[in-house]
């Protein structure tokens, strides 16, 4: 699964812990856009535009390769800018069954070793933009109430507003979100939009999918802008891009491993 | 005025160094405030999407892949000690500029060559005039170059891999006590500041290691004896009064050769490792043979690691038993067996606390192994706390780190509270405040007088 498309899916997966009554319709919907075909054995460069509230900007490059093994996905990204976490490499397995807990490990060049970490908590900052790691990771339906709020038209195209509700504190704490709304494209499934409440203090996150492009049959969110803001004041923005996207890849048997963590690219 | 101000950082000291203010930002952790949901409409938070503005300041790096990169950093780096009466070492005690260069070449996935090199120059001689140091420290300290990791990789087949030349292994699952990681000696000349990336000191070995599935097998000969650089004679982290003897060094011969073998497993939820290693011992003893001599054993070392998950919890053991350890008092070998338990919590967003604990029990235990020259305890506790938390979109980092030895830190204990700023993708700053605290262990007897403020800048490329 493509990480883009994790974003896109785990942004809109999320609000308050209520009594609110999940829509079948909207269930139904959400399922389209979590069994839409989103590439296999993938590999993409990556480019994070960190951008504060002054302006001043930094930049992360990385290269990530994914690759589906059964339900789970396995997953490596290797950092190539800048100079002081060049070779920094992240290896993760997700694992699709439920209270399952991704194996996570971290390579850290400056360590010269790899560090398991502990991947329940997933609200923490994904390299200092404003993604979180459970904005990277596949989540799971069963744990959100969903309730479709209106159609609407948006870039020229239908879409339905649909509202998402952790079904549990639990999960808020998690994930770091308390309530999320998606616009979903009703031709194709895609989130284009999301807004995301952040579980302390008033921030808000949204993600709009600037560049969206067909790739091989997959649709593949080429450019996401994720800014996160107090009220009307920007605190911080994140420009996405990826590039060089290939489909159906092969790796080898050893590509998502730490033997290939520590080697790099 | 400069009285006034030591005086002022003695009493700050004094303060820092009660052991509750370093409970404080623990404390405060849990009292970050959590507000409610906005109140804002669903029209206003839709609008939310327009006049985002700042991508217009948004500008690309381009990189295209190479098989030869060069990278590398410049720093400079200084610390000022801020406690010791003496006129010798009060002051700058360090103001060093490094340089170090890293070329990488790569043509496929199946090879790869590093030569990696680092040279430094400490201004802190020429400035407080070099006749008030030591030859000893200025041989070590004043110009430096070292060939840091130089190797050739190749990948032999699906299963086998081979690595050859001046490098650095990692073992064990432990990040601030040394229980199984014994094949790479250590710069220790300014205890709690020398950067990680320098803290250990590469030696040259050849390494096979064969993989299957889940499974890594690691065999390794270590070519090059190497051993901790530890403070010299005339240095402030010194802690005799008298220069210490003759080091024998081991030639670098096949009979001197050391050997290591690793096994790891890893599992879902967690990581395993069994490790043997016949190595000298990092640290020298005296003996009396042929006149006065430090002289490092050879021992051998069996261990074991392990490392799990359980929800926001990280938990770390390792073991290892040694043998053939060589002490001034008493005659035949000693061993001793090493235990540690850790953990590290990521519940907290941007946080991550780490506590590790150790204790080395020392077999056929001899009191006179208390007195110097030796200084060895029966059981030596150790442990370890540290906080890391970061800010501003991890621009900001905040470090607090507490080394102790003896339950009590009795035997002497470091507390570090660090501040690193990242101005740039490639322009850091990183500052702090390390407070040493004497103790009954020799290298910690004379340490209290040394607490240090210090700062450095780096660019990198």
């Amino acid at each position: 699964m493509q990480y883009f498309s994790m974003i896109l899916i785990c942004l809109g997966l999320i609000l308050p812990v209520s009594a609110m009554a999940d829509d079948a319709q909207a269930r139904s919907i959400m399922q389209k856009v979590e069994d839409r075909d989103d590439g296999d054995n993938m590999m993409a460069e990556l480019e994070m535009i960190l951008i504060d509230k002054r302006g001043h900007q930094r930049i992360r490059k990385i290269k990530s390769y994914m690759k589906d093994r059964g339900q789970d996905t396995l997953g490596i990204m290797f950092f190539i800018y800048p100079a002081d976490i060049k070779d920094t490499g992240f290896l993760t397995f997700d694992y699709d069954a439920p209270g399952q807990d991704d194996d996570q490990w971290l390579y850290l060049p400056a360590l010269r070793k790899t560090k398991r970490i502990a991947s329940h908590n997933k609200s923490g900052s994904f390299m200092g933009s404003d993604l979180n790691y459970s904005d990277m990771t596949s989540r799971d339906l069963k744990d959100y109430d969903f309730t479709l709020k209106k159609e609407m038209d948006l870039k020229g195209f239908k879409t339905w507003m649909i509202e998402s509700l952790p079904r549990t504190r639990k999960v808020i704490k998690e994930t770091g979100y308390k309530k999320s709304l998606l616009f979903v494209r009703q031709d194709n499934y895609v989130v284009i939009r999301a807004v995301s409440w952040v579980k302390s203090g008033s921030d808000i996150k949204y993600m709009d999918v600037k560049n969206l492009k067909k790739i091989d049959g997959v649709w593949v969110a080429m450019e996401m802008h994720v800014t996160r803001k107090k009220g009307k004041k920007v605190v911080h923005k994140t420009i996405l891009k990826q590039s060089k996207i290939q489909f159906n890849q092969k790796f080898e048997h050893d590509f998502f491993t730490k033997r290939r963590l520590e080697k790099g690219l | 005025m400069i009285f006034l101000l030591n005086a002022g950082w003695k009493r700050a000291c004094e303060f820092l160094k009660s052991p509750n203010i370093w409970l404080l930002p623990f404390i405060l952790l849990w009292f970050i405030p959590i507000s409610g949901e906005s109140s804002e409409d669903l029209d206003d938070i839709l609008g939310g999407f327009d006049d985002q503005g700042l991508e217009d300041v948004a500008v690309s790096i381009t990189s295209e892949p190479s098989d030869f990169n060069m990278d590398g950093y410049f720093k400079l780096g200084s610390s000022y000690n801020i406690d010791h009466p003496g006129p010798n070492w009060h002051g700058l005690s360090r103001l060093r500029f490094e340089a170090q260069l890293d070329l990488k070449f790569k043509p496929s996935a199946q090879f790869q060559a590093v030569i990696s090199g680092k040279h430094s120059f400490d201004l802190v001689y020429g400035l407080e005039g070099r006749s008030q140091f030591s030859e000893d420290v200025l041989d070590s300290n004043e110009f430096e170059f070292e060939l840091k990791e130089t190797y050739f990789q190749a990948r032999l087949s699906d299963n086998f891999d081979l690595k050859c030349g001046r490098q650095i292994v990692v073992w064990g699952q432990a990040d601030s006590i040394r229980i199984t990681d014994v094949l790479n000696p250590l710069d220790l000349r300014e205890p709690g500041l020398t950067d990680i990336e320098d803290l250990r000191r590469p030696v040259a070995m050849s390494r096979l290691d064969f993989y299957h599935g889940p499974w890594a097998l690691t065999g390794l000969a270590i070519h090059e004896i190497r051993f901790n650089k530890n403070p010299e004679f005339g240095s402030d982290f010194y802690p005799f009064t008298s220069p210490p003897p003759h080091e024998f060094i081991p030639a670098d011969n096949f009979a001197s050769t050391e050997w290591g073998a690793a096994v790891s497993l890893r599992f879902r939820g967690g990581d395993a490792a069994l490790y043997f290693a016949k190595v000298f011992d990092d640290q020298a003893h005296l003996t009396l043979q042929s006149g006065m001599a430090m002289h490092h054993a050879r021992t051998t070392m069996i261990g074991a690691a392990s490392n799990f998950t359980r929800g926001n919890w990280l938990f770390k053991m390792e073991g290892a038993y040694f043998d053939g350890l060589r002490f001034f008092y008493g005659a035949d070998d000693y061993s001793r067996i090493d235990l540690l338990g850790g953990c590290e919590y990521y519940g907290i967003t941007k946080t991550t606390i780490s506590v590790e604990a150790a204790n080395r029990h020392l077999y056929h235990y001899d009191h006179k192994l208390a007195q110097a020259p030796d200084g060895v305890r029966h059981n030596q506790f150790e442990g370890s706390v540290r906080l890391d938390r970061n800010f501003l979109n991890q621009t900001l980092d905040f470090t607090i780190m507490l080394l102790f030895f003896g339950h009590q830190g009795e035997d002497g204990h470091i507390q570090r509270i660090s501040i690193l700023y990242d101005f740039t993708d490639d322009f850091s700053i990183n500052g702090g405040l390390v407070l040493y605290h004497s103790g009954d262990l020799p290298a910690y007897s004379n340490m209290g007088e040394n607490d240090r403020i210090f700062c450095e800048i780096k660019f990198s490329f």
